[in-house]
């Protein structure tokens, strides 16, 4: 009977601390309606982020009506917060204006307030974002996620400071 | 006699299979020489970009070691942090990929100090840092990091790794730089230039 109830704790404890990997990795999930800036096209973008030791989002963005742009442009997905903006990959126009990306990161990207598609060459040299086309706030689908992280955003400018630091330091 | 002759003639035979692979040149083995000796074709231009074809195809290892070098400086230590990028980009307008392995070894551990580090691709030219995801650092200072996106990377000039607070509510990279290393552009490749109202505010903001 000892034995037993020693047997039925052991289990109990082992049974609490696989619950409590599963509450330590929880998911949050945001969607933005996206609007086109001009013309008819429409979008959406789903985000699901799973929180813990390692991270991960999921970014899924669709779209609808977006014009051909030929073989010259191509559309390049954002996620911006303050003065950040972090590409989630390019994807090229089509003629029936349907359009998707998959963008998958191992981070925590609950600071993302804004998603925005713009409009790039399609050799694009330079990593800054070009033209707006469509954009889109993030909110919490209050449904079925946990929370939304409250966080106080400490954006430091566009230049960033790492490249003055790599020059500081000589680096070239 | 006849039997010598046939032994002659075989012998013969196997010596022209080594004449043969001494001299023999496949189709692709062309002289690349004109009529007055100079190289023709794509391979006498010598500013020539590979991206007029698509995507530049990039693939290196990028060693990455402290901003500041190996700690003894009388020879590289055994446990100094270091570490490896396998940086691979490419593809075509309808397929661009860009894929970013990163592992170090002997960095500092991270699962206990309230900080985790964080992978950046960053650019010299614009000073746009792109985020590649956060990692930790467990027992002799192992870590990874794997990233990909529908995009090509040829644009950055420098995988850097930084140490962030945890949790990092702020997505550019902080000062603390950990490991850093540059990547080798191919010949030909030509820099973006900028003006001061690009920097700032990207192609089509200003």
């Amino acid at each position: 009977m000892k034995k037993l109830l020693l047997l039925g704790a052991l289990v109990l404890v082992s049974l609490m601390s696989v619950s409590a990997v599963h509450i330590e990795h929880r998911t949050m999930l945001l969607s933005a309606s996206l609007t086109a800036l001009q013309g008819s096209a429409t979008g959406s973008a789903f985000v699901r982020i799973t929180e813990g030791v390692n991270p991960e989002s999921v970014v899924r963005v669709t779209t609808q009506g977006l014009p051909y742009l030929g073989q010259t442009k191509v559309y390049e997905a954002w996620l911006v917060a303050g003065d950040y903006w972090q590409s989630m990959g390019v994807f090229p126009s089509s003629f029936s204006g349907q359009t998707a990306l998959t963008y998958t990161i191992a981070d925590d990207i609950s600071f993302a307030e804004l998603v925005v598609i713009t409009e790039e060459p399609y050799i694009d040299v330079n990593p800054l974002p070009g033209k707006n086309v469509m954009i889109g706030e993030l909110a919490q689908q209050t449904a079925r996620s946990f929370r939304r992280m409250q966080p106080e955003p400490i954006y430091t400018t566009s230049e960033g400071s790492l490249r003055y630091k790599l020059y500081s330091l000589g680096v070239r | 006699m006849k039997k010598a002759l046939i032994a002659s003639i075989v012998l013969i035979v196997l010596a022209s299979t080594v004449l043969a692979t001494h001299f023999y040149r496949t189709p692709f083995q062309v002289e690349n020489k004109g009529a007055y000796g100079l190289y023709s074709g794509v391979s006498r231009v010598v500013d020539y970009d590979p991206r007029v074809t698509g995507y530049i195809k990039i693939e290196e290892i990028v060693y990455l070691e402290p901003i500041d070098g190996p700690a003894n400086i009388r020879g590289y230590s055994h446990y100094a942090p270091r570490g490896t990028a396998r940086f691979n980009t490419g593809g075509s307008l309808y397929y661009p990929r860009g894929q970013v392995l990163i592992q170090v070894k002997d960095v500092p551990t991270t699962y206990d100090s309230g900080s985790i580090l964080a992978g950046y691709l960053f650019d010299e030219e614009s000073g746009h840092a792109l985020k590649l995801g956060v990692f930790e650092t467990r027992q002799g200072g192992v870590g990874i990091l794997q990233y990909r996106i529908q995009q090509a990377l040829d644009k950055y000039d420098y995988v850097v790794i930084t140490k962030e607070a945890e949790p990092d509510h702020d997505p550019m990279p902080s000062d603390d730089i950990v490991l850093w290393g540059q990547i080798t552009k191919p010949s030909g490749y030509t820099e973006a230039t900028f003006t001061s109202q690009e920097r700032l505010f990207g192609k089509g903001l200003g």
